[in-house]
């Protein structure tokens, strides 16, 4: 095919299918615990830390994980003191990530540097990001599968799983550093816009159609990994932005799955009528 | 006969009012105790300092012997909370997945479950007559059937001890009859030693063995035969059901 005659495309699909794999791991779990705006929240932070990247002359990426890791520790910190209004600990941080952001930002002299972490820039990776994602990747599917039983305990009940045994604190922990990892990341490649839409859309999608746990992770795997090729393919054809086009084909699906079922059940309640 | 849980004078005041002060009672192994009292009362609060989620401003509690501090033996206890699985309604898990979540300490931390870890799953399922909703979803089951995996939970991890925070709230008078039928059997057939925060006084004083009552910031009626808490409970009205004797 044509589109893989091109090193840029054949590197922005292992990439894209890397973060396909490991996105949905981190979004099941994201919104099951009810913080679905969290990978937004940390994004929009992740920009903070590109922008003092960029300024102290040192890998925006690493600012990017930095500034993440130090949000996503103050979102569980809020969290933890204010229980009841958890979704209140995301709109504090990401407001402090985005005045951050837009102060340091004016700082930056190179703005297209940071302007591409806005939209990211899947098709410009460079060797470094290659294995960067590829570490990430490795990293974030083996502690899912290690925690697999853990993460799905203390999404369901935190206090049942502290009664049970789950070190709670410590697997909370983790999962708030690969989140903050794997956001950043994926900020530079998919865009910081874009990658809560990433966590959440395929779950959703996946959520309307498994009936178990386990199916919800993989159908939403699948999901991710369907809307990644399909807005490349869509992208590079129709000349459009693919970060963009991945999220947008993925709302699609949501509408269309939704319409579908609904029709079903509505068939569904008349046959039953009809017998009754 | 064990001593499974032993309060003794204990205080609490929450947001600068003492909820109850100086209260005490135990619970020996193979009782059937149920805690009644009006809302606000502090009988879920008890239920929380028994678990050591909440410190007393005063006295003690000891579980299995051990101060509640210092206790490490958390799976010889089962809890099902106040909403049981009601919260998970759209939770995406099957009544298997969920039941052999709380296997927890038996499976091990970076372990997969084996297949004795399943039976035991769908022992439990069995033992609450939900056998055939093994692989059904939450999402799909009424209260009455949530409630029932929330049991099937708790004793999938085999406790010693179950604690019980208005297990049958939301749940269908049905069905309520049967959960208390199950409770029963498991106190009497398994010897499981049951403590229970309810509301339904009248159908309660059926199937336990004793009851407590807490109001006014004491505890009362400990040691008597239930039918004397109720006569209490009725003659006060529900929301009050015990304030004349309390000393407070």
């Amino acid at each position: 095919m044509a589109i893989f005659e091109f090193e840029f495309m054949r590197r922005a699909f292992m990439v894209g299918i890397m973060l396909a794999l490991i996105i949905p791991c981190i979004g099941v779990i994201v919104v099951l615990k009810r913080l679905s705006m969290i990978g937004d929240s940390l994004a929009h932070t992740s920009l903070a830390g590109v922008a003092a990247g960029l300024i102290l002359n040192i890998n925006p990426i690493a600012g990017a994980i930095a500034a993440c890791i130090a949000a996503s520790l103050g979102i569980e910190y809020i969290r933890k003191k204010l229980p009841k209004f958890a979704e209140m600990s995301i709109a504090i941080t990401m407001s402090a990530g985005i005045g951050l952001a837009g102060v340091l930002s004016g700082f930056v002299k190179n703005s297209a540097n940071f302007n591409s972490f806005l939209f990211g820039s899947i098709v410009a990776i460079s060797d470094f990001e290659l294995r960067l994602v590829a570490i990430v990747c490795a990293i974030v599917l083996l502690a899912f599968v290690l925690l697999y039983k853990e993460l799905f305990f203390i999404s369901l009940d935190e206090r049942l799983a502290r009664l049970a045994g789950v070190p709670v604190w410590a697997v909370n922990f983790i999962f708030t550093i690969l989140t903050a990892v794997t956001v950043s990341v994926a900020a530079r490649t998919v865009g910081a816009l874009i990658v809560s839409s990433m966590m959440v859309i395929p779950t959703a999608c996946a959520m309307q159609l498994a009936k178990s746990y386990k199916k919800t992770v993989l159908y939403s795997i699948g999901f991710a990994v369907l809307f990644m090729v399909s807005g490349l393919f869509l992208s590079y054809y129709q000349r459009l932005k693919p970060g963009a086009t991945i999220v947008l084909i993925g709302v699609v699906c949501l509408v269309l799955i939704l319409i579908v079922k609904n029709v079903a059940r509505r068939i569904k309640k008349r046959r039953l009528m009809r017998k009754g | 006969m064990e001593r499974l849980i032993d309060v003794k004078d204990l205080s609490f005041t929450y947001d600068s009012e003492p909820l109850f002060s100086d209260i005490s009672f135990s619970v020996n192994e193979g009782d059937f105790t149920a805690i009644i009292g009006s809302n606000g009362a502090g009988k879920s609060t008890l239920m929380r300092l028994i678990l050591g989620e909440l410190q007393p401003d005063k006295g003690s509690i000891s579980l299995f012997g051990q101060d509640v501090r210092q206790f490490k033996d958390w799976h010889k206890i089962g809890y099902v909370k106040q909403s049981g699985l009601q919260e998970a309604i759209n939770f995406p898990a099957t009544a298997k997945e969920v039941v052999m979540a709380n296997l927890y300490s038996q499976i091990g931390k970076l372990r997969i479950p084996n297949k004795e870890h399943k039976r035991k799953t769908l022992e439990a399922l069995e033992s609450v007559g939900m056998a055939d909703f093994a692989e059904s979803p939450l999402s799909e089951m009424s209260g009455g059937q949530r409630q029932r995996v929330a049991l099937a939970m708790l004793l999938a991890a085999d406790p010693k001890l179950m604690l019980l925070d208005e297990p049958v709230s939301g749940v269908d008078s049905k069905n309520v009859t049967a959960l208390y039928e199950i409770l029963t059997r498991l106190n009497k057939e398994q010897g499981k030693t049951i403590l229970m925060i309810t509301h339904d006084t009248v159908r309660a004083s059926n199937y336990v063995s004793r009851m407590l009552c807490i109001e006014d910031g004491c505890m009362l009626e400990e040691g008597l035969g239930h039918p004397d808490v109720i006569g209490h409970y009725h003659k006060h009205h529900s929301l009050n059901p015990c304030h004349d004797n309390c000393e407070h």
